[in-house]
């Protein structure tokens, strides 16, 4: 146990000087599970996680990746923002509304939220600038409406927790719906309120004319054609979720062509962007499972079941405890990492306690949102400013507040009313 | 650098279009791709270690920027930190290059269920790619920061 | 006390997880007075095809491994997963674990690891949505998800189309038609939700096919322990584990038959013309195999039936 903290701090305080988080996780996790069984042996499990790291299953992230580059230079997110913008640019706030109800509708062709984020932030980012919205604001909304990539179907993250959990990763899509319609929501309300405590911080766009609206809302057939093609394809059968990324890369594609917007240079652009963001994620993920790996020699998962079991609460009380954990985890992990290390302890007690395990993945990934939006490491926050180069994560995270808040309204409704993320399964 | 870029980028539309022909072979003629999966998954194995070393050589890696308003003012301790992280980055390569190359030997005569590929190739490719991955986080030290990265100075 | 590391690769709620952590782990602590304890570790730091070589490493102390994960590095292994062999886990686990102690462990195939004992799941189910598949020519042509070596070489023989696949993509392979049908223990039911789809189960006497399974430990830690726990070890692994571990797969097919009944599925036994047609489809299979191993100076068709005749005794028990 002594160890797990010793851990935990170090790896924070790595992380926080900017050591490259992948290292960081990679370094801790190498030498704590070294302190228990010698170097030689810790080389040797670093070495069989690295072989084991790519899979078949993890093939989906990198043609989610590539998905989401094709739709973005094929020029359906700037669609999607304008007709959102079309409707509700008018309101107060609602260029943030706009850039949600466009994240949202990316969240249905793009099945990573870093994907998300990332095409949302440049087609949102600029208009909103344009009109006066902050920086930090502005980029607050974007990021939180990126989160709802990993909930609106098709989602890595979901499919990583059915294959953990065993769960029909077709029906988790569908219990993904409504809580991501829901987020939409109340990330909405969430402008709103910003809106209402100050007028200045989200001015009102331009008056567009009916005519210009239904234009726009035209343009969107390209996002409803590539979501048609997935997700009709994956619940008629024809393909596996699996397979539905390497489908939906090539709608992708053959869209950005019919579209006309298929150019050498978008084709190179769009594969190259896809190798970088892998280069760059995998680290992480092969960096997580050696952490996870200390983690388990540490014996704190065991205390943790142990402590659960001697306590033996109601399942409400334990499933209040399991959504704490999570939102605590998120604060240090990004989603798979967090996915892998808690899955093998926690799916039991949830298990023995009754609790539905498609409606508890669902929790769990809202949850696990959250940690995509909280420092020290916000996901999400770390992409835009990426993008973003110039722009501090501090006044970002500051402005996210009123988005998480928003959020754990929405873990407390699931939570409350079950049905809402299982009515939609329970058709199928 | 940029055959590893275009390597790497080769293997993904391989992946995607394996997935179409696959899906596309058992629709129109009822006859699946027997070996789609274990061949996409060697691709993959090998896929990710290239996007690992294309990232290396440009110097990519997921950082937490939290206090880099700070390390801004004090930019000899952000050269530190980023030179003794490259120097440890290539480091880890070299040392996983190693142990991979101890994984691989293990592996002789092991083979994939439908095709028998020899599943030590892939090892062998994934420590030779680690290797090569080490050279470059070296050079990346040795070359300073990129043009990219002077800017944010 | 020593104190033993396990783990293993199934999913949280797999009976053999919960085997290993469980019910073998107080067996263990009971049987050798104290002597031996077992910690299940949370999380496994291997992948089920890395297993053997984390275990001859030293990640964990012992763990079990399904020899079809590292195709070519097993081949005498091959002789438990043969068709027609046993309809319970527990006679095959027994007599597999009897007959590898008599003629196949001499090959030293584990070479690396102390292999402490064999053992089988219960016997595959052909298994389809659509068509109750009752003989070879129904079979032409028809495509059948596979889960390993063996009944993957069967489909081919039978003339199927077989598809290799992972286990968590069966529902939507099965839901969507992609594949016709597959080859699976009755203990799937009730874990990836495949009563819902499942109409027909073909049952071949004895199995359309099995998977063989070991339970092994790391060599330097077997070294280590006094003559003792060597002992009290003994007591826990050989047989006795090949008994509890078949008679928990056993446990866990007949748990997942009572899901599948209640859903209305519906149970076939394969026709005898059928039968014959699968025993005439594996004996060339047999005879590659047992050629296959010449190098190994293990009379292998004698092994095989062995196994054969070791099954009919404890049947006739
Ligand atoms: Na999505
Ligand atoms: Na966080």
């Amino acid at each position: 146990m002594t160890e797990f903290v010793i851990g935990l701090v170090a790896l924070v305080g790595f992380i926080l000087i900017r050591i490259p988080v992948a290292l960081a996780m990679g370094i801790i996790g190498f030498v704590g599970y070294a302190h228990y069984m010698g170097f030689s042996v810790s080389s040797k499990m670093v070495a069989g996680s690295a072989f084991e790291l790519g899979s078949y299953m993890l093939t989906v992230i990198p043609l989610f990746v590539l998905m989401g580059n094709f739709v973005a230079s094929s020029g359906l997110g700037r669609d999607l923002f304008r007709a959102a913008y079309a409707f509700i640019g008018r309101m107060p706030g609602g260029l943030a509304i706009s850039a949600i109800l466009a994240s949202g509708g990316f969240a249905a062709i793009s099945g990573s939220s870093v994907a998300s984020a990332a095409t949302m932030a440049k087609v949102s980012y600029p208009p909103m600038r344009s009109f006066g919205y902050s920086e930090s604001f502005s980029l607050a909304t974007i990021a939180a409406g990126g989160t709802l990539g990993i909930l609106i179907p098709p989602s890595v993250v979901l499919i990583i927790y059915g294959i953990l959990a065993e769960q029909n990763i077709a029906k988790l899509f569908l219990a993904g719906i409504v809580p991501g319609l829901l987020g939409m929501v109340l990330y909405t309300l969430a402008v709103g309120f910003v809106v209402a405590r100050d007028r200045d911080a989200g001015p009102r766009g331009e008056y567009v004319p009916w005519s210009e609206k239904w234009r726009a809302l035209r343009e969107v057939w390209g996002v409803i054609a590539l979501f048609v093609l997935v997700m009709g394809g994956l619940y008629g059968g024809v393909f596996t979720a699996t397979e539905g990324a390497g489908i939906g890369a090539s709608g992708a594609l053959l869209l950005t062509w019919i579209r006309g917007a298929m150019t050498l240079a978008v084709l190179r652009d769009a594969f190259l962007g896809a190798v970088r963001t892998t280069g760059a994620l995998f680290p992480i993920l092969l960096g997580s499972t050696i952490l996870g790996n200390f983690i388990a020699m540490t014996g704190a998962p065991e205390t943790l079941a142990d402590w659960i079991g001697d306590i033996d609460p109601h399942p409400a009380m334990l499933l209040f405890i399991v959504v704490l954990l999570y939102l605590f985890l998120g604060f240090f992990f990004e989603s798979f990492s967090t996915l892998f290390i808690t899955m093998p302890i926690i799916l039991p007690l949830i298990d023995a306690a009754g609790f539905d395990l498609i409606w508890f993945g669902i929790i769990v990934v809202v949850t696990i949102e959250i940690g995509l939006l909280t420092p020290p490491f916000g996901m999400n926050v770390f992409v835009l400013t990426s993008v973003f180069r110039n722009i501090a994560p501090g006044p970002v995270f500051r402005a996210l507040i009123p988005f998480i808040v928003a959020d754990f309204i929405r873990v407390a409704l699931l939570a409350l009313f079950p049905a809402l993320v299982l009515f939609l399964p329970s058709q199928m | 650098m940029q055959a590893l870029e275009y390597a790497a980028a080769l293997i993904l539309a391989g992946i995607m279009l394996l997935t179409v022909v696959d899906v596309g072979a058992r629709y129109a003629f009822q006859r699946p791709i027997a070996a789609g999966f274990e061949v996409t998954e060697m691709a993959m194995q090998v896929m990710i270690y290239l996007c690992i070393a294309v990232a290396v050589a440009s110097n990519d890696h997921i950082r937490v920027t939290l206090i880099d308003p700070v390390l801004k003012r004090v930019s000899w301790l952000k050269r530190t930190i980023d030179g003794v992280s490259g120097v440890a980055i290539a480091m880890a390569l070299a040392g996983m290059g190693i142990a991979m190359i101890g994984l691989a030997a293990g592996k002789s005569g092991e083979v994939t269920l439908v095709l028998g590929l020899p599943v030590a190739a892939v090892a062998w490719t994934i420590a030779l790619t680690l290797i090569l991955s080490a050279a470059l986080a070296a050079y990346a030290v040795v070359a300073g920061p990129t043009d990219d990265e002077a800017e944010d100075d | 006390q020593t104190v033993l590391t396990v783990s293993g690769w199934t999913p949280p709620k797999h009976h053999f997880t919960q085997l290993m952590q469980n019910d073998w782990a107080e067996m263990v602590e009971r049987e050798s007075g104290g002597l031996l304890k077992i910690r299940y570790l949370p999380k496994a730091p291997m992948g089920a095809a890395q297993t053997f070589d984390g275990v001859r490493d030293g990640l964990v102390d012992i763990s079990f491994i399904s020899h079809g994960n590292n195709a070519g590095r097993f081949r005498l292994t091959k002789i438990a997963e043969f068709p027609l062999l046993a309809n319970d886990a527990e006679t095959l686990s027994v007599a597999y674990q009897r007959v590898f102690e008599r003629s196949l462990a001499d090959a030293n195939e584990h070479d690396g690891v102390v292999p402490l004992a064999m053992f089988t799941p219960g016997p595959g189910h052909l298994m389809s949505p659509k068509t109750a598949y009752l003989d070879k020519a129904s079979l032409q042509g028809q495509k059948l998800r596979a889960p390993g070596g063996m009944a993957f070489e069967l489909a081919t023989v039978l003339g199927a189309a077989p598809v290799s696949r992972p286990a968590s993509e069966l529902y939507e392979l099965l839901n969507g038609g992609i594949v016709d049908g597959a080859f699976m223990p009755a203990d799937v039911f009730g874990g990836w939700r495949l009563e819902d789809l499942i109409q027909n189960v073909v049952s071949a006497p004895g199995g359309f096919y099995n998977a063989s399974f070991a339970l092994v430990m790391n060599e330097d830690k077997y070294n280590a322990l006094t003559d003792e726990e060597k002992a009290a070890l003994a007591k826990v692994t050989g047989e006795t584990f090949s008994r509890i571990a078949g008679r928990a797969s056993d446990e866990a097919d007949a748990r997942g038959w009572k899901i599948y009944e209640e859903k209305g599925g519906e149970v076939h036994q394969a026709p005898d013309a059928f039968v014959e047609e699968i025993r005439a489809s594996i004996s060339p299979l047999e005879a590659d195999w047992a050629k296959s191993v010449e190098d190994t100076k293990i009379d292998a068709a004698a092994a095989l039936a062995d196994l054969r005749a070791e099954i009919e005794k404890m049947n006739a028990e």
